[in-house]
């Protein structure tokens, strides 16, 4: 019995969005730049895709720039907004994705004047703080996440994209873990940057998107081609754009319901997690994605209880999937000024559309058992 | 529909697909392979297995084998890569006119960048044959020279670059070296053990894996490094940062697999597919392969068709699907540079088509795709202007067109109007009259080089009895030289000064792109009337 309760690190693919993948992995099909027919059907498969994108996220089908995924989208945003405004610091949120935060702290060994923005104990962006950021002197970037991979917490991003906006800075949006778990207006939301990606929304891996106001001047990352407006070289990858293009519509149709769904699971693990005590539930305080929740049982370093759940089928994280395997705490939980030692003992459980009460139940009760286990009779220690 | 676009990209062969589909399937892997559980070590463990196949098709070891999104990728991170990590070392960068758009157009913006990032490149050209020879590359070095870029197979005319006897004597110069290796892999064999290239890409969309997944070969021994380009989670020994596509690095594995185990036996039948082609093709005069005299690799044919325009040529051939060059510069209409940089001049590098054979090409398509070729180019001939004597109307076009299916499925397979389209196909009232007294209109643009004749036939002083057109350029020009010598034939010659291009458009449907096709028929129009009426001056 396998029970998959990591949708933050991964997706299963929908087999819906399968059967609209398939023609372009099975059939006779072209090199979208070629002229010829079967390179025409890729590219109208490509604007099928870009327009159930832009309708998603409430954009304009020529704002998607096609993308390998979120970490390209990421990449793209900073450095290409980096390229074309040499003057000016780029400021990132301190609870960013190692992909945001990883290419500023290359443009920051490059020269680049960088700065993180301050986040409060339950991993909301510091308002005051960044306000003063912004006076400081010229701001080129602004980026922050709508909703963080680890707590789920969600950023007034409208609100932080008018005040950077009014400074005059780029504002970037990484939406890669808010998209298709709560409504995103790209048009409303002043951000003119905005990354998603496919496989976190039950499409395939190896898409993603860059959505871009066009009246914003982009340096490609990838040079070559032609392909996107020039902005993003490299043959599409027909079959999986295509897949994404049928995850964002079904997304669009579902969000409801899956919010709704994943809402409830939440909160009846949440319920269950709050009468353990001296269980430690982070950004509880804090609006926060539907799905996620993120906790720790301090005392169990986050390696030991991932195993043990691990080895009864439970398939959960500590944080973010690209920094497993590392003995770091997270920058996430440090940054809201959780002890490195409580950090460390952190786990994740994100839920999905198909996760059902008693796989929650399951969870809760192995969970309890493996701390029985261990010896943790519940501490009595007071954590907060 | 015959596909012969393989170089462009193959279609995935259904093996592929069999070895893709655990990973997509409903109840499926579907794990994350950075993630530390079950589901993400089996994830994990496939992306390791295809890590070895890939590895194993070009004699490298799997820890030299860095995931990327394609080749663009690859060589994207390559260059930009290799110049940020060795920049201390110098900042000259060798490569060739011929290179893919993905390195001409990293070393350009390279180039443009302000110091200290900002390089000097060298584009060599190419010989007359189409290749780059070892010395012209080491002739160029200099001690600022950090980088060679060279592709080892050119993607437009399948011609091979000598990286082999290259390898070691830029090694010995100790200039990194990185080869484009996306057309090259699955036709020659690549022995990385062997040949001291520092960096080469590959793609799997050109040997019958999935798009969107292609590897940089990064050399462990002696070390090449880089510096990443996509930053963020630290996958790839931190080069490369993304989630990786797991069902797209199996197929690719598997794609690479099957290369291993089919590349001596697939090259040789391509090999003679190859030849079988350009020997019906041949027969055809004024026929020019490109690349003739260079060592080429099998199942890439790139020929040159003197005395037909380029547009008219392909629009011709909708049953066929070939490249007018490479795909990528096909997305932003430029004549290939390519063949530009081979000397041939715009207008027969613009009427240029590249043939690419593949895996599940037959040789009766191959026939079949003769023939069509030798009859269009045949007919497109006969149609031009510069040709003299009586042109039958074509017949056999119209049922060839049918027989392709076009008609019936989707109409029209160009942009053009259905009425273009129809007179492109059908062209009556072709050609020029041998006997009797005919007059004759002619009109041109040189910009476009379109040329438009229109003959005419008068029946007493005032009506047009019989009109005949001949045409060179795009098929809207010719549409608009069928359409005008069908359209004159019983008037009075004096309403035809108001015949104007607006006229024209609404009749064929042109778009304003195309107006000055229109402009031509009124030009021509213009200049068969001062023959009727010498005294004639257009208001």
């Amino acid at each position: 019995m396998a029970v998959y309760l990591d949708h933050n690190a991964s997706t299963p693919l929908d087999p819906r969005v399968l059967e609209a993948m398939a023609p372009f992995l099975r059939g006779p099909y072209g090199n979208p730049s070629s002229a010829h027919r079967h390179g025409r059907a890729a590219r109208d498969a490509i604007e099928t895709a870009r327009a159930q994108m832009a309708a998603l996220v409430t954009a304009d089908p020529g704002e998607v720039i096609f993308t390998s995924g979120g970490t390209e989208a990421n990449n793209f945003a900073v450095k290409g907004v980096a390229a074309k405004q040499q003057h000016g610091r780029l400021l990132y949120s301190a609870i960013e994705h190692p992909s945001v935060l990883e290419p500023l702290q290359a443009l920051a060994r490059q020269g680049r004047a960088v700065e993180t923005i301050a986040v409060d104990a339950e991993g909301r962006v510091d308002e005051a703080a960044f306000q003063q950021q912004l006076r400081r002197s010229k701001v080129a970037l602004v980026s922050c996440m709508v909703a963080n991979n680890e707590t789920g917490v969600i950023q007034n991003t409208t609100r932080l994209a008018m005040l950077a906006r009014a400074a005059g800075a780029v504002f970037h949006a990484d939406a890669v873990q808010a998209l298709g778990k709560i409504p995103l207006d790209f048009a409303a939301s002043g951000a003119q940057l905005l990354s998603v990606s496919s496989h976190k929304i039950y499409g395939p891996k190896g898409a993603g998107a860059l959505i871009a106001d066009r009246a914003l001047e982009l340096e490609p990352l990838l040079h070559g081609g032609g392909q996107e407006r020039g902005l993003r070289g490299g043959t599409e990858n027909v079959a999986a754009i295509a897949g994404f293009g049928a995850a964002a519509e079904l997304a669009g149709q579902e969000l409801d319901r899956r919010k709704t769904h994943t809402r409830h699971l939440r909160e009846r693990l949440e319920t269950a997690l709050m009468r353990i005590p001296g269980i430690r539930i982070f950004s509880a305080g804090a609006i926060r994605l539907p799905n996620t929740v993120q906790f720790a049982v301090p005392s169990i370093h986050s390696a030991t209880l991932l195993g043990l759940l691990d080895k009864k089928g439970f398939a959960v994280s500590s944080g973010s999937a690209c920094a497993s395997g590392s003995d770091q705490a997270s920058h996430v939980l440090l940054a809201m000024g959780v002890p490195q030692d409580v950090a460390l003992c952190a786990i994740r459980v994100s839920v999905g559309k198909d996760n059902t009460q008693n796989e929650v139940d399951q969870f809760v009760e192995t969970l309890c058992t493996l701390m029985a286990g261990l010896g943790v009779t519940l501490p009595s220690v007071a954590l907060s | 529909m015959i596909y012969l676009d393989y170089a462009a990209t193959a279609p995935l062969d259904p093996r592929v697909y069999e070895a893709m589909l655990p990973f997509l399937k409903p109840g499926g892997l579907h794990g994350n392979p950075a993630s530390d559980h079950l589901e993400g070590r089996r994830a994990r463990e496939a992306v390791e297995r295809a890590r070895e196949q890939v590895a194993a098709l070009m004699g490298a070891t799997p820890a030299e084998i860095i995931w990327t999104s394609g080749a663009t990728e690859s060589n994207n991170l390559a260059i930009q890569g290799a110049l940020e990590f060795y920049a201390s070392r110098g900042r000259h960068v060798i490569t060739a006119r011929t290179e893919h758009k993905s390195v001409l157009d990293t070393c350009r913006y390279l180039e443009t960048r302000p110091s200290p990032q900002g390089i000097r490149v060298t584009y060599l050209k190419p010989q007359a044959g189409g290749a780059i020879s070892a010395e012209q590359v080491l002739d160029a070095v200099t001690p600022e020279t950090v980088l060679v870029s060279l592709m080892w197979v050119n993607n437009e005319t399948g011609v091979i670059n000598d990286v082999v006897r290259l390898a070691p004597k830029l090694r010995e110069r100790g200039v990194l070296f990185h080869v484009d290796a996306a057309q090259a892999i699955g036709k020659l064999p690549v022995c990385l053990r062997e040949v001291p290239v520092d960096l080469l890409t590959v793609t799997a969309h050109k040997v019958y894996g999935p798009k969107g997944i292609g590897a940089l070969f990064v050399r462990k021994q002696p070390r090449a490094r880089l510096m990443p380009q996509m930053h963020g989670g630290g996958h790839e020994q931190g080069m490369r940062s993304g989630t990786l596509a797991t069902h797209q690095i199996v197929g690719m594995g598997e794609a690479c697999r099957l290369a291993e185990a089919a590349w001596a036996a697939e090259v040789s039948r391509l090999g003679l597919l190859g030849t079988r082609l350009w020997q019906e093709l041949s027969e055809l005069p004024d026929v020019f392969l490109n690349g003739e005299g260079a060592s080429r690799v099998p199942g890439i044919l790139n020929l040159s068709f003197a005395g037909v325009e380029g547009e008219s040529l392909r629009a011709a051939l909708p049953g066929l699907m070939v490249s007018s060059g490479a795909a990528c510069s096909s997305a932003t209409r430029e004549p290939s540079y390519v063949l530009r940089a081979l000397g041939r001049d715009e207008e027969l590098a613009n009427a240029s088509l590249r043939f690419s054979l593949g895996r599940f090409t037959t040789e009766a398509e191959v026939d079949r795709a003769a023939g069509q070729v030798i009859r269009q180019v045949n007919r497109l001939r006969r149609l031009s202007t510069t040709q003299t004597g009586d042109a039958p109307p074509e017949r056999s076009v119209q049922k060839e067109a049918s027989q392709n299916g076009l008609h019936q499925d989707s109409g029209v397979p160009f942009d053009y109007s259905a009425r273009v389209w129809d007179l492109f196909n059908q062209t009556p009232r072709s050609g020029c009259f041998t006997e009797g007294t005919a007059l004759i209109g002619r009109a041109s643009t040189p910009a476009s080089r379109s040329a438009l004749v229109l003959h005419i036939k008068m029946a007493g002083n005032r009506t047009i009895a019989d009109a005949r057109f001949q045409a060179y350029g795009c098929p809207t020009t010719i549409a608009v030289g069928a359409w005008l010598a069908g359209h004159v034939v019983g008037q009075d010659f004096r309403k035809l000064s108001e015949l104007k291009a607006p006229a024209i458009c609404q009749a064929l449907e042109i778009p304003e792109e195309r107006v000055h096709t229109a402009l031509l028929g009124e030009d021509v129009v213009k200049s068969l009337l001062t023959q009727i009426h010498p005294g004639y001056r257009p208001a």
